[in-house]
């Protein structure tokens, strides 16, 4: 009984919401063009005019922070939604079939676990080139495990009760079993999963574009304005600090609505 | 609380507290009222900061500039640079170009002693050349001694190199090859071994001991041949943020700092009044480095010489330098920066016109469409600018560019690349269209690698694929004249066609920018730096010794 | 048994291990871009022979399969052969890097546990108290922050505008030829930052793990047996639920040990910490293939470690697992 949790899916979602408003109407919003130079007004300190301040290139935060609401949510929602259909589909065929397709795709998620994340994704990138779909397709290729993993346990569990069986003694497929009776019900705790994922994506694209492997300027995500603020630490404060403020906010929604998803599929955890 | 947390406030409190034992600056001294300010004397430490840690101390081996700044005070060549930029003797007391260049013989210095105390000789330079040239060596610089067929020791005190044809670039070869002792490495490994880390050199300074990511430390060497320098101890310190060396040259822990990289931190220390009691800055327009914008000439747009023009026009060369370097650099006109002799002074760089730019390109046939942007026959202007990732200023200057551009109705989309894939897959295979990159060259005017048609093949350095016979012809009678003055005129005729033609658009030089502690004194101050000599020029008069 | 069980799930991480060295080895080697061109600038000197000559020196001229198998071989007798940048031994290299990770991560599990064991104790028994809540809610903010925004903000506040702690490196120059005692302390002082940004995150999970196993302990039936003979609240918990409790930790001890080891490259190098982290990562930019294997090696090796060692541990408290 700890934690706004009855409030936490309607305000977590209220406040995604209000996230991917901002990303959806960056064009609206944005007080100017984001990659509009003014070299004579570099590193200007927030003012009525650049309330976030401007960039090294004399380019207003503000508007480079709204455009970058759309690239990190995009590339995290983009990624998360790759992740999952990899992910899913690996599980629901290794929990389903079982024997050596179960063993290999294993045998390849332990593989997967044990090779550092970082080291793959990077030499992903390297091999495939920066570029916000590459991006997104290496998350793609080293976030599934997770989800395999789950739906796997998930359909392990549902193969054995009654209304699998029953549907196996009546002759159904196995792709038809998959699709039409156990994916469907081993999808309550992958939304939970999904939901984290998205934090765990938009994070690592934040983290790539930190290493300056990420999306090319000039585009802007936030990740790539806390990378180009790290050299002025000292001198412009607020190329970092918004950038960072963004990150941790839309982590802290994201989780909100993760952990209110939770309870709504399974109320019994939320009780302790 | 939990008990823990009490624990980790405790840890706080104690690292607080050395925090602040730590914090405290050295007090010091007065440096305007030196009693004995003319009175040379020894003792005392230069301590200075490095971004970076040396790689390896083997001379065979190194690529960097901090393996080649300790290498360079523990080793000698047989040739230096002077600091009116011409060569004159180190280990070799004189030299003599004979057959029309096709032998160079060396007089070495008699009574030069290794570190260990043995005598260096002329078997100790052949020793080198070998060791050069060994296959089981990865040596960068092997290609500089490609041309030699024999090194000769008719006694220990002079060497004869034969080559197979006149190759002026020879004698800065010389000067940037360090002499290895025969008597240490003779039979043992030559790379990877513990020379490796314990190098013995005839240079001012011996090494004490490497600390890797930490800090090298090396003393004077009592048997140079020049003297025992008066500065006993020279500490290399790894600082890898260059906010850090400034705060800690303010303090006074550290002597030297270059901050070429960060024209920032250098105008604020540069302006900051309490720097200025104990220490001075130095700003020297760059040596040899600049940055260009290239164009990969196999490309239909870019065979236009129009285009190219155009394209340089376009570039505002003052906003980038002011905006990126904060001022500190010069604008290039050609392949030689303004401080060299080869550059020709008649050459001016492109100025920003963008009348001339659009004039240029509308003649070419790449017209404004409807909606302002150009193209030629259906097919838009548009094309790739890509260079590699971790230098800022490159960055910096491909987002400019590209925004430059697209004032003139071209669209150009910017790629950044980590190094190694930049450079195998994109430049060494041609799969380019610009690439903005700098070029980093020796004392030597030499550039036939860079600009010669016949170096234009896979992984030559020739990757804008710049092809021009009157050029070929120049550079190749540059690299077989000694005759300086001579060779001047050459590069100078060389300087010009490259500008008429612009290939790349040159951009700029960034000034080199340092700074160094007050105390020292006896410096050697000229137009190209501030560092000439300093083993044996530099003393602290011994009032304001800071080391003991 | 016991054994018996430990040698069979060794034996089981060997095909794991190969298949972890074969798929980096490949990843590696197939990724474009070459240790010969990785050397961070164009530089004029070096002509195509000699880039050549080095292919042959590094035996990169031979087939993958071979240099694998050669790879392998060297493996098998500990030698990771020479670091292609300055031919000192990966091993070495790995040992010079090896005690700056060990001490900074070190401290920081000693944070983590230290701090994270006893919130997540408290705050199970005071289940819903004020203390717990606001345990619940920091704990949501502590998941929020990414390390290199934390690293970034510890930076900003700590080092650019309070100036307590030093913004980056390992040791401050002024250090060098002082007392071991100021030597220390000087480490120790550069130490704050890295560690708190490498304990942050983790010990919220800790606590929370801590926290969720103790609360599960709490609701089993013997507890509430022991509650209803009368026993004292502290005894209960102290003597019957926390060695019970305690029992899940020991996986997340046996998980944690790679980390131990292997470093975060992100936050060494924004701390500029001269660890494990920056070796692999600049061997990575650099192409350095030895080097790297030996970090992905040793990476790999202790986390199947870790895992093998949390697995026995269980089964040595826990009878129930099944050997």
């Amino acid at each position: 009984m700890n934690a706004p949790k009855p409030r936490a899916l309607k305000w977590g979602a209220f406040f995604l919401l209000l996230f991917a408003g901002v990303a959806l109407l960056a064009p609206w919003l944005s007080p100017q063009n984001p990659d509009r130079q003014s070299l004579a007004e570099r590193l200007e300190p927030p003012s009525p005019l650049h309330w976030m301040g401007t960039d090294e290139l004399g380019r207003d935060v503000a508007s480079r922070m709204v455009w970058g609401a759309r690239v990190s949510l995009g590339v995290g929602t983009a990624a998360v939604l790759a992740t999952t259909l990899i992910g899913v589909l690996l599980g629901a065929l290794a929990g389903a079939q079982g024997g050596w397709v179960d063993a290999l795709i294993m045998r390849a998620v332990d593989i997967f676990l044990c090779v550092p994340t970082l080291f793959l994704v990077l030499a992903l990138i390297v091999f495939l080139g920066p570029g916000i779909e590459n991006v997104i397709l290496v998350i793609a290729l080293t976030g599934w495990t997770d989800i395999a993993r789950l739906v796997r346990a998930e359909i392990l569990s549902l193969r054995e009760r009654e209304f699998v069986l029953a549907a196996r003694t009546a002759g159904a497929s196995p792709w038809r079993l998959i699709l039409k009776h156990l994916l469907p019900n081993a999808l309550g705790p992958v939304y939970v999963s999904v939901t984290f994922g998205l934090a765990g994506a938009i994070m690592m694209e934040a983290g790539l574009s930190f290493l300056g492997l990420g999306v090319q300027p000039p585009t802007p995500s936030w990740g790539s304005l806390l990378t180009s603020g790290q050299d002025y630490l000292q001198t412009a404060y607020w190329l970092t600090l918004f950038p960072g403020l963004a990150i941790c906010s839309s982590m802290l929604v994201i989780y909100l609505f993760g952990e209110g998803l939770r309870e709504y599929f399974n109320p019994r955890a939320a009780q302790r | 609380m939990s008990r823990g947390s009490v624990w980790a406030a405790g840890l706080v409190a104690a690292c607080l507290a050395f925090a602040t034992a730590g914090c405290r600056g050295r007090g010091h001294k007065d440096y305007d009222r030196v009693p004995d300010a003319d009175v040379v004397a020894n003792g005392d430490a230069r301590v200075d900061a490095s971004i970076g840690d040396a790689v390896t101390l083997n001379p065979l081996l190194a690529q960097d500039s901090a393996s080649d700044d300790i290498i360079g005070l523990v080793f000698d060549a047989l040739l230096r640079y002077n600091p009116g930029l011409e060569l004159e003797g180190d280990l070799a007391k004189s030299w003599q170009v004979r057959d029309k260049g096709l032998r160079i013989v060396f007089h070495l210095r008699r009574g030069v002693l290794w570190q260990d105390g043995k005598s260096f000789t002329s078997a100790d330079v052949a020793f080198t050349y070998r060791a050069i040239m060994d296959p089981k060596v990865a040596c960068p610089f092997k290609a500089d001694f490609s041309l030699v067929s024999r090194v000769e020791t008719p006694d220990p005190w002079t060497v004869v190199v034969t080559y197979r044809k006149p190759f002026a670039p020879a004698l800065s070869a010389w000067a940037e090859a360090s002499i290895l002792p025969l008597h240490l490495l003779k039979g043992r490994k030559l790379s990877g071994g513990s020379f490796d880390s314990h190098p013995v050199g005839t240079g001012p300074y011996c090494l004490v001991s490497w600390k890797r990511n930490q800090s090298i430390e090396l003393k004077a060497n009592p048997l140079y041949w020049e003297g025992e320098p008066h500065i006993r101890r020279y500490l290399y310190q790894i600082i890898p943020d260059p906010a850090t060396q400034v705060l800690e040259m303010k303090s006074q822990n550290v002597d030297t700092v270059n901050l070429s990289s960060v024209p920032d931190q250098y105008r604020d220390l540069s302006r900051s009044a309490s720097f200025r009691e104990i220490g001075r800055t130095f700003r020297f327009p760059g040596f040899n480095e600049y940055e260009f914008f290239g164009f990969n000439l196999l490309k239909p747009m870019f065979q236009d010489k129009r285009v190219r023009w155009a394209l340089s026009y376009a570039i505002d060369r003052k906003a980038l330098i002011d905006s990126i370097l904060l001022g500190y650099g010069q604008p290039c006109s050609g392949p030689y920066v303004p401080s060299m002799p080869a550059y020709n002074p008649r050459v001016t760089p492109v100025p920003y016109d963008l009348g001339k730019a659009e004039k240029l390109l509308d003649e070419a046939g790449w017209k404004r469409g409807k909606d302002g942007w150009r193209e030629k026959d259906g097919r838009p202007m548009a094309f790739t600018i890509a260079t590699n990732q971790g230098n800022k200023v490159r960055e910096e200057v491909a987002t400019i560019l590209q925004q430059q551009f697209a004032r003139l109705g071209i669209r150009a989309r910017v790629q950044i690349l980590a190094w190694s894939l930049f450079d195998s897959q994109y430049v060494s295979k041609k799969n380019f269209d610009t690439v903005v990159l700098g070029w980093g060259l020796g004392m030597d005017p030499d550039q036939y690698v860079i600009w010669d048609s016949k170096e234009s093949g896979p992984g030559g350095l020739n990757f804008i694929s710049y092809k021009n016979p009157r050029v070929d012809r120049l550079l190749e009678e540059g690299r077989t004249t000694f005759d300086w003055k001579k060779r001047v005129r050459i590069y100078r005729k060389f300087h010009a066609l490259i500008a008429a033609d612009q290939p790349v658009c040159f951009l700029f030089a960034p000034d080199s920018l340092s700074a160094v502690n007050r105390r020292f004194h006896g410096l050697l101050v000229t137009k190209t730096g501030c560092m000439w000599y300093w083993p044996t020029r530099w003393y602290v008069p011994k009032s304001i010794q800071l080391y003991p | 048994m016991l054994l018996r069980y430990a040698l069979k799930r060794a034996l089981f991480s060997v095909p794991l291990l190969l298949g972890i060295t074969l798929i980096s080895f490949l990843v590696l080697h197939l990724a474009p871009g070459s240790p010969v061109s990785a050397r961070g600038s164009l530089n004029p000197h070096i002509s195509p022979e000699s880039i050549r000559e080095l292919r042959a020196l590094y035996g990169l001229d031979k087939p993958l399969s071979t240099q694998y198998w050669d790879w392998l071989k060297r493996c098998a007798g500990f030698n990771f052969g020479d670091s292609f940048q300055d031919r000192q031994s990966v091993l070495s290299h790995i040992l010079q890097a090896l005690p700056a990770t060990l001490l900074l991560n070190g401290v920081a599990l000693l944070l983590v546990f230290g701090l994270g064991l006893p919130l997540g104790i408290f705050s199970a028994i005071r289940s819903g108290s004020p203390l717990d809540r606001a345990f619940t809610l920091s704990s949501f903010l502590a998941f929020s922050i990414p390390a290199f925004v934390l690293a970034l903000f510890l930076q900003l506040v700590f080092g650019a505008w309070l100036g307590w702690f030093p913004i980056s490196g390992f040791s401050s120059p002024w250090s060098m030829g002082q007392g071991w005692l100021a030597q220390a302390g000087d480490v120790l002082w550069h130490l704050v930052l890295p560690v708190w940004t490498t304990a942050f995150g983790a010990w919220v999970t800790v606590a929370q793990y801590m926290r969720n196993s103790t609360l599960e302990v709490l609701s089993q039936d013997y507890i509430r047996t022991a509650f209803a003979k009368g026993l004292g609240a502290r005894r209960i918990t102290l003597r019957h639920a926390l060695p019970n409790a305690l029992l899940p930790i020991i996986t997340l001890l046996g998980l944690s040990v790679p980390g131990l080891v292997g470093g975060s490259f992100i936050i060494e190098t924004i701390f500029a910490w001269p660890g494990m982290g920056r070796l692999g990562y600049e061997a990575a930019m650099n192409y350095d293939y030895p080097l790297v294997m030996g970090v992905v090696v040793m990476g790999a090796v202790l986390t199947v470690f870790g895992n093998l060692l949390a697995d026995i541990c269980y089964a040595v408290v826990d009878p129930r697992v099944r050997y």
